[in-house]
Formats: structure tokens, C-alpha cells, sequence
């Protein structure tokens, strides 16, 4: 395997660990905002754990 | 509502953006179709010449019109660059109709593959773009100039041309039209242009014509550029064009600009390089409202205007450039270079039916020489 390859499953992994960071402070907070801004900010990041770009 | 309710649905709704966003993203990166004709003996792909590039994206059909007289051979080239249509249209009608009785056509409808699997951010473009046709339409994928940056990433500051060293902008790194003779070790774009220039030279092939298209307000349109042992079969293909009432010019590959299939295929191979060009408002800065009408009826207000002011190198009146006049021309153009190849050599040349002729073209459409889509 390339270094590059291992270094974009890296990317990936951290990437979706960070979303579901996301997700569980969408669930668990009580501020409207933050689960909002949270919300967002999850989608680019599931994308990029996925390979979606 | 509760705070979790709430998080619930926020979380449903970005998972629908997740869907919808991953399923463009997908649908861009399925390869339209081509239906051969009968005249197709067998289609190759570019790793059979250069198997490191099998199951890369770089990897395309190459389809082979084998006639059966032996006699001398054609590469065409259509979506070098994918944005620039009537190559692309061209090429796919030349598979889909045309039966070689002597000599032999390949054909690459998607030379750059990788640059039909996206369009430039914040340009507008659409995706894709329909022909009509008698039993339904055909979609047809808008791709960009450039190779997709997720297959060449990041961009050089500055791009040195191999061999030569010619510094360019460092996103043409990713143009296979600079990237020329290639090299085998070379990046994404290198890789691919080096198995199309291995093709060319374990074929044999004795003419190469890549068909391009560049906006109305670029000084080289309606044009076929040639190296200059392609000069003589290149002025007598504009010549006959020009005489049959198509507006066509011929100009010499600069020697000096180095990575473009007209100067390099001409220096590197045994074959006389040519490209043509044909003039796109869809391309241009121009332009007004990009959409799919755009592409394929070639009007634009702008460019009328634009016309009037005489800052255009072709006329623009509001009947515009459709793309079925453009990829007429492309398709006259081949006509008139496998004529001008036959004149120019004493053994025995080119023979083919099934070219649509430029009148027809323009006449009926794309779509009554394009197959059902099935």
C-alpha cells in the first residue's frame, strides 16, 4: 500500500471521528444554535470519512 | 420541542443533505454510454497499451474501425478536453455510423476521463446536457478543460513541461493538451498522455486530428493548427472546406509551445498531427445564463452584442453557434483531412461510408445520428 493511500484512510478516519463528535452534540446539547451550527458542520465532514470528495 | 427532538430532526435533515450531495457526486462520476455501430471491430482500452493504468481513472475506451483492406490509420480525438462538446459529439458519431472499408479509424471519445467527473466551482455549468433524438433523447456529461483535481491534487505553482522544461501556470499540470509526450512515471495527467502518445506509435498511426473547441472572443477558431509535416494535408483540408462555404483557417504549430498533441505527436511519433477548433459561447467570458440550452443551441444576447462591438473572431448573429453546425464542422473536417491524406500519398488511401454529411448535420440534428439511448 502507498503512503498516500494509508495517509487518505487516516484523513478519513479522523474525519469521521469528528463527525460523530458532531452528531453526539447535535443529540446532547439543549442550545438550539449549537445543534444547529453542529448540524451543518457534520455534513462536509461525513462526506469526506465516506471518500464523497 | 424538546432539545433532543430537535437534535433528532437537525441530524435527519443533514443526513438528507449527506444523501443527496453523495448521490450527485456519484451520478458525476458514471461514464455515459456509446452504442458501436457495425463499422466498430473491437474496442481496446488505453491500459492495453500501458497497463499500469488499468483500473485507474485514467483508463478509457479505445474503439477500433478496422477496415478490411489494410491501409494507413487515423487517431481522433474527441473530450481531451471534456467541456469543449463537438469533439465529444463528433467522435461518438464517428463510432456509432461510420464502416471503414480500407485503412483504419481509433477512436477516443473520452481522452481525459477524469475531466468529465466534475465542472469548474462557482462557473455555473450544468452537469449535463440533452440531445434530442426520434426515440428519446440522449444525456450527454459537461465535463471540465482541466483533469478532476481529486485525481491530480495539489497544483505546482509552476507546471515545468516535460521534456522540455517550458514553465506554464501550474493548473495546467492538470491540461492533457500540455502535458504531452508525458511520461510513464509522470502524475495522473503525464501517465495518460504518455499511453495515448504509446498508442499512437505502437499503432502506427499516420494522422492525428484532435478536435477542440475555444470560445468566440479566442483568435483560434473555425481553425485547424498543424505541425509542419501535417502543413500540406491541413491547408488542403481548409482549402476544401473553405471552397465547400465552411469557414475554416489553417495556422502552423508554433515550435516554441511545447506539451499540445499538434506540436508533440508531430515531433514524438510518425504521424502528422493536426487539431481543429470550433467556436463555443458556452466557454466563454461572455456569456450570459449558462445552462443546458446554452451548450446545445449556442445563442447568447451577449455574444450578439459583443459581435456588434467586433471584439469576436467569428460572426455572431442570433442564430448562434449550435452545436450540431459545430460538430458538423468537426465531422466535415474529418471528411475533408482523409481526403487531402488520399491526395497527398500515392498508395492506397482512406475509404469509409457512413460519415454524415455536414448539410445533414446541420439540417437534422445530432440526434438522427446518435443510437436510441438503450
Amino acid at each position: 500500500m502507498y503512503i498516500d493511500e494509508l495517509m487518505l484512510f487516516g484523513y478519513r478516519g479522523i474525519a469521521g471521528i469528528v463527525a460523530l463528535v458532531l452528531a453526539a452534540l447535535v443529540l446532547r446539547s439543549n442550545d438550539w444554535r449549537e445543534q444547529l451550527y453542529a448540524g451543518m458542520v457534520f455534513v462536509p465532514f461525513v462526506l469526506r470519512a465516506l471518500g464523497v470528495k | 420541542m424538546t432539545a433532543v427532538i430537535r437534535g433528532w430532526l437537525i441530524l435527519a435533515a443533514a443526513v438528507a443533505i449527506v444523501w443527496a450531495s453523495g448521490t450527485l457526486f456519484h451520478a458525476m462520476q458514471e461514464r455515459e454510454p456509446i452504442y458501436p455501430g457495425a463499422g466498430v471491430t473491437r474496442i481496446a482500452a488505453l491500459s492495453d497499451y500501458v497497463p499500469s493504468l488499468r483500473g485507474t481513472a485514467a483508463d478509457t475506451p479505445v474503439y477500433m474501425l478496422e477496415g478490411r483492406q489494410p491501409g494507413p490509420t487515423l487517431l481522433l480525438f474527441g473530450g481531451t478536453h471534456p467541456q469543449e462538446v463537438s469533439g465529444v459529439l463528433a467522435a461518438v458519431i464517428v463510432v456509432e455510423n461510420v464502416q471503414v472499408e480500407r485503412g483504419r479509424l481509433i477512436v477516443i471519445p473520452h481522452s481525459n476521463q477524469s475531466g468529465f467527473t466534475y465542472t469548474e466551482p462557482l462557473e455555473a455549468f450544468p452537469h449535463d446536457f440533452e440531445i434530442p433524438g426520434a426515440s428519446g433523447a440522449r444525456r450527454f456529461r459537461l465535463g471540465m478543460r482541466l483533469t478532476n483535481p481529486l485525481d491530480q491534487w495539489p497544483d505546482p505553482d509552476i507546471y515545468v513541461h516535460y521534456p522540455s522544461k517550458e514553465p506554464l501556470i501550474g493548473s495546467e499540470a492538470r491540461n492533457l493538451n500540455r502535458a504531452y509526450p508525458g511520461r510513464a512515471d509522470g502524475r495522473y495527467t503525464e501517465r495518460l498522455a504518455h499511453a495515448v502518445l504509446t498508442l499512437a506509435r505502437q499503432e502506427k498511426v499516420n494522422v492525428v486530428l484532435d478536435m477542440h473547441e475555444a470560445y468566440p472572443e479566442y483568435p483560434i477558431i473555425n481553425m485547424i493548427v498543424a505541425h509542419e509535416r501535417a502543413f500540406e494535408i491541413g491547408t488542403m483540408t481548409a482549402v476544401a472546406l473553405q471552397a465547400r462555404g465552411i469557414a475554416m483557417n489553417i495556422m502552423a504549430s508554433p515550435k516554441n509551445l511545447h506539451g499540445l498533441s499538434h506540436r508533440e505527436f508531430g515531433d514524438h511519433t510518425q504521424a502528422q498531427a493536426l487539431l481543429s477548433e470550433t467556436a463555443n459561447p458556452g466557454m466563454g467570458r461572455f456569456r450570459g445564463r449558462t445552462d443546458a440550452t446554452l451548450i446545445v443551441e449556442g445563442k447568447d444576447d451577449n455574444y450578439v452584442a459583443a459581435a456588434k462591438l467586433k471584439r469576436l473572431f467569428v460572426p455572431f448573429d442570433a442564430s448562434g453557434h449550435p452545436l450540431s453546425s459545430r460538430v458538423a464542422r468537426q465531422i466535415a473536417t474529418i471528411e475533408e483531412l482523409l481526403n487531402a491524406y488520399n491526395d497527398a500519398n500515392a498508395e492506397a488511401g482512406f475509404k469509409l461510408s457512413g460519415l454524415p454529411e455536414y448539410d445533414a448535420v446541420r439540417t437534422k440534428g445530432l440526434g438522427a445520428f446518435l443510437a436510441s439511448a438503450r
